[in-house]
């Protein structure tokens, strides 16, 4: 995993509140969605912070579990608070991740392209109809009453989410993602 | 692996991914000495798009500018793509600008084709620094302090012209004079001759005329802080380059200027040519801005109106040297006044170890100063432990220069380098002493 994006998290200001709130949401889903499609767990997530050596940032269950929660669309009280390192820790920690799960990525997103093509419902491919399950019961038992939004908008979050991972899979992904959380947040 | 091609070194890469090739071809720049990546020149790229199933797709060819807008397009619309929370369609339309030549318009791809090609333009990005081809508009000059800067340098302009034509037969102070049109820092720094072989002191003259056309985003900034004067003078002649097809200009002049031995020469020819040197900026560099529409600014992808371009033709030369100046202040080291002085030219580089340690050598090797009697080649085989040369061989078989001094020196030299990783292995480099 390449550290080459580290220069550019130093050239973006100190994010302001709203687009932290865009950012730990974001940054959750990306990591329900990589759950979703490859099983990884909380396991995986901490061996990656260790090797990445992130483990003054995060190095126990709790602790990713306190950061994950701290996305204003789950439920639950407690802490919401996050800080820009804990981003960048979770930023690297999921683009590691996808690196990792590259070839499963790719192939779940050419499979998606494939079934589009033929006109055909996303969920009829094997491995998208199990994605979507997936990401779809994690959404359920993990986000609020509010935000349990209809099943088709979770679909096509979850698909976003999908092709959102084939790009920050790529080497230089922990840029991509990062410029995207703040740019998202703009928006 | 830097290979010579007949005039140039040239530098080929390729990425390959499932459904992008990118092959490209590139000159390397001098202002790759001031970077840590390589600054392409002259880049020439193919890029062949397919599809999954491996069928060959379109075949795209391009310069440096185009790849340049391609990069730019598609890194804005991916970074763009992927801050939406919504998407509409797996198929994507970008429009690149500036490429309606080629068949490149508009690009239409598969999200899988897209990423591929993102990925492949990132990769070749971060070798190297693609700098978009400058083209400049020249607007009217509004401040009043342009102006006023403008009416200094034709004072100026015509008081050394004055200068020169009284004193016509004082050569030592007909050297003097063009020195500092050239630049007061290199009128200062002159008499002290370099002792140490720091390589600033070396190759900055190549690169300080070379940085204004080439405008690398440091440059630019300098220019900008610069009085206006000095990005009047880089303005016109950079427009005669933009028309051009390739860079015969700025070729034509570099490596006049680039031979550190002869640099002393080039200005005293200039004097008793009583050339285009003084005169020639006064009237050119302000006349063609001024009449018609004022000071170019210096901006990155703008137009040129061409008519400008030929009474600003003969301030090519002397505005290079000009505002080279200030940019590159520290740099203009005095070259030695010897005429024995030899360049030394890296012809190849052969090697197993990584790039960073041959390339960190050719780099040492091409900045030291030797003396030497006679040209030639010669050819050395390194080996390298840790991060020390053990033993140095010459390859008498490949190597025709007669000065053995200049051999030992050069072997000497290259002893004293120290590898900025520790590896084990042969180089095989052969330079070319002139």
């Amino acid at each position: 995993m390449t550290m080459t994006s580290a220069s550019s998290f130093d050239s973006i200001n100190e994010p302001t509140l709203p687009q932290l709130q865009a950012i730990k949401a974001h940054l959750d889903l990306i990591l329900i969605a990589l759950e979703a499609l490859t099983g990884l767990g909380s396991d995986e997530m901490l061996s990656v912070a260790e090797k990445l050596g992130l483990t003054e940032i995060l190095s126990d269950r709790i602790t990713l579990w306190r950061l994950r929660q701290a996305s204003p669309l789950r439920k639950g009280k407690g802490r919401k608070k996050l800080d820009v390192d804990e981003a960048r820790a979770m930023t690297l920690i999921s683009c590691s991740l996808a690196t990792q799960q590259q070839f499963a990525i790719r192939n779940a997103v050419a499979q998606l392209e494939k079934s589009t093509s033929l006109k055909l419902p996303p969920h009829r491919d094997a491995i998208i109809g199990d994605y979507l399950d997936r990401f779809n019961s994690l959404y359920q038992e993990r986000m609020t009453e509010e935000d349990q939004a209809k099943p088709d908008a979770i679909q096509r979050l979850a698909l976003k989410l999908l092709i959102d991972l084939l790009f920050y899979s790529s080497q230089m992904g922990s840029r991509r993602l990062w410029v995207a959380l703040f740019e998202r947040s703009q928006t | 692996m830097i290979s010579p091609s007949s005039s140039s070194n040239i530098l080929n890469r390729r990425y390959e991914l499932p459904t992008c090739r990118l092959e490209i071809w590139t000159e390397r720049s001098p202002l790759s000495e001031w970077q840590s990546q390589i600054v392409a020149q002259n880049l020439k790229f193919k890029l062949r798009l397919g599809d999954s199933l491996g069928n060959r797709g379109k075949l795209i060819k391009g310069n440096q500018q185009q790849i340049s807008c391609l990069i730019e397009a598609v890194t804005t619309y991916c970074d763009r793509w992927l801050a939406q929370d919504k998407f509409d369609s797996l198929t994507h339309k970008i429009s690149i600008p500036k490429s309606s030549k080629l068949n490149l318009s508009t690009l239409q791809l598969s999200t899988v084709q897209l990423f591929d090609l993102y990925e492949g333009l990132e990769l070749c990005a971060s070798e190297f620094v693609i700098l978009p081809t400058i083209v400049l508009e020249v607007r009217r000059i509004s401040p009043s302090w342009l102006k006023i800067a403008a009416s200094m340098l034709a004072i100026i302009g015509v008081s050394f012209g004055a200068i020169r034509l009284i004193s016509r037969d004082q050569a030592s102070y007909q050297i003097a004079q063009p020195t500092s049109v050239l630049s007061p820092e290199i009128t200062a720094l002159s008499p002290s001759p370099q002792k140490t072989e720091s390589i600033p002191s070396t190759s900055s003259q190549p690169v300080a005329p070379a940085s204004p056309k080439t405008t690398s985003p440091s440059d630019d900034r300098n220019v900008r802080e610069i009085p206006s004067q000095d990005s009047e003078a880089i303005a016109p002649e950079s427009k005669p380059r933009v028309r051009d097809q390739d860079q015969n200009d700025i070729t034509a002049i570099a490596p006049q200027i680039s031979q550190p031995a002869s640099e002393p020469n080039i200005v005293r020819q200039r004097t008793s040519d009583n050339s285009n040197f003084a005169k020639p900026p006064a009237a050119a560099t302000l006349e063609a801005p001024s009449p018609e529409t004022g000071s170019p600014s210096i901006g990155r992808s703008e137009s040129v109106p061409t008519e400008q371009s030929t009474a600003s033709k003969l301030a090519i030369e002397s505005p290079a040297m000009r505002s080279s100046a200030p940019v590159n202040r520290a740099n203009n080291g005095a070259n030695t006044d010897t005429d024995k002085l030899a360049s030394i030219k890296i012809l190849n580089v052969k090697s197993t170890l990584p790039t960073q340690v041959y390339t960190d050598l050719a780099r040492y090797v091409q900045y030291q100063k030797i003396t030497s009697s006679a040209k030639g080649t010669i050819s050395f085989e390194i080996d390298l432990s840790g991060q020390e040369v053990v033993k140095i061989e010459l390859k008498s078989e490949s190597s025709t220069l007669a000065d053995a001094n200049a051999v030992q020196t050069l072997q000497k030299l290259i002893t004293q380098w120290r590898s900025p990783i520790a590896a084990t292995g042969k180089i095989y480099m052969t330079l070319q002493i002139n």
